[in-house]
């Protein structure tokens, strides 16, 4: 099992079916956008019906904001030099012990 | 213009009793097949077989075998053939069993070797399975979008404590979301969570899912989004399931995730499985 160190996510790389699994960093969650607002990383837009900032609650569901380290393991493209390359590799993985398997046979 | 690279007279055509037997086409001397496959699934091995009627009026036939990349990147091979006309040939499988939407192949003719050799006719495109091999002249070439496409039960990533789920469609896929399902755990923190699952195009939101029952302290619910679903929520079991679109396809690149109102840091997400229809997008 990998964990990727970007947003704390666990995730096996490869699925059940013995496909390959790519990660990808979910956006930021309220609180997040909130100490970055507060940290002022991030400003709001101005909402388009009341004309003031929108809140966060509120902007967090019109867009996703984006850690700037965010791993995406997908790949670039499905021919050429982007087949070779995932779209973004973060602040990378560390490895971690495999969960218990969805099936445990028991002995007699 | 002359073609220089034909050294042979044409083959005389294949014939039965004197009438003409439809056959594939034609190859030069500089003429092969490309094989391209789109594969997903790990270990597959194809086989490449195709029967010539060369000019010396032999028929020949050609085996070799084809070893598709696991991520749904293009792979291609080159099968050298005599000139002559091809009577046809088949891709199956020789490794592993591929599912329709996991093996997409691609036969063309091309002049020269190398991989910048020039497509000039395309032979057959469609899946491979372990049962249902590609055969080769076809008249009409499958899209890889096309049929029932191969049923996944995924595990996806279970976020860090206060962090969303995000479950992404790959690179050269296409899927349709049938059913998703998570626990969320509400920490002791005093708070009324709605959780939300949204599907977007990689940026936009197109779809806005809410759980109909909020979420207080230390509660753990089912969450179960899926087609055809009433919209349910039955306390005793904390379970709620909440209607998806029905025929929901998602190009490479599309997410779906929640955006929980109201989330605290200790919350957490956990068991992410989800069901999909899945396509080569080969894209």
């Amino acid at each position: 099992m990998l964990k990727c160190t970007a947003c704390g996510g666990t995730y096996m790389p490869t699925t059940a079916d013995g496909l390959q699994y790519f990660h990808r960093c979910p956006p930021l969650t309220l609180a997040e956008l909130i100490a970055k607002v507060q940290a002022n990383k991030v400003v709001l837009p101005n909402d388009p019906v009341t004309g003031v900032p929108e809140t966060p609650d509120v902007a967090i569901t019109r867009r996703s904001y984006e850690r700037a380290n965010l791993r995406d393991e997908n790949l670039q493209a499905t021919s050429g030099a982007g087949a070779k390359l995932i779209k973004a590799v973060g602040d990378g993985t560390t490895t971690l012990p495999d969960p218990a398997p969805s099936t445990v046979m028991v002995p007699k | 213009m002359a073609d220089p690279s034909s050294s042979v007279a044409p083959a005389s055509v294949p014939s039965r009793g004197g009438v003409w037997a439809s056959t594939g086409p034609y190859l030069r001397m500089d003429e092969d097949l490309r094989i391209t496959s789109y594969n997903a699934l790990a270990s597959v091995v194809l086989s490449v077989r195709a029967r010539m009627y060369e000019a010396d009026g032999r028929v020949t036939d050609s085996i070799d075998s084809h070893t598709p990349n696991t991520n749904r990147t293009a792979a291609t091979s080159i099968v050298r053939t005599a000139e002559g006309w091809l009577l046809g040939g088949e891709v199956f499988v020789s490794s592993a069993a591929p599912l329709i939407g996991q093996t997409f192949v691609v036969v063309e003719v091309v002049r020269g070797e190398s991989t910048a050799a020039i497509a000039t006719q395309l032979l057959a495109a469609g899946y491979v399975t372990a049962k249902q091999p590609l055969l080769f002249p076809q008249m009409f070439a499958q899209s890889s979008l096309d049929g029932a496409g191969a049923l996944r039960s995924i595990t996806g990533t279970t976020p860090a404590a206060g962090a969303e789920i995000s479950e992404t469609v790959p690179t050269g896929a296409r899927w349709e979301l049938l059913a998703f399902q998570t626990t969320f755990t509400a920490s002791a923190a005093v708070a009324t969570r709605i959780p939300i699952l949204f599907v977007d195009d990689g940026a936009n939101i197109f779809s806005r899912l809410y759980c109909g029952t909020t979420i207080t302290a230390s509660q753990a619910w089912f969450l179960l989004w899926g087609q055809g679903l009433p919209n349910v929520s039955e306390a005793n079991t904390k379970t709620q399931q909440i209607a998806l679109e029905t025929g929901l396809r998602l190009a490479a690149g599309a997410r779906i995730r929640t955006s929980t109102t109201a989330i605290q840091g200790a919350d957490q997400y956990s068991a992410v499985q989800y069901l999909v229809r899945e396509w080569i997008e080969g894209a």
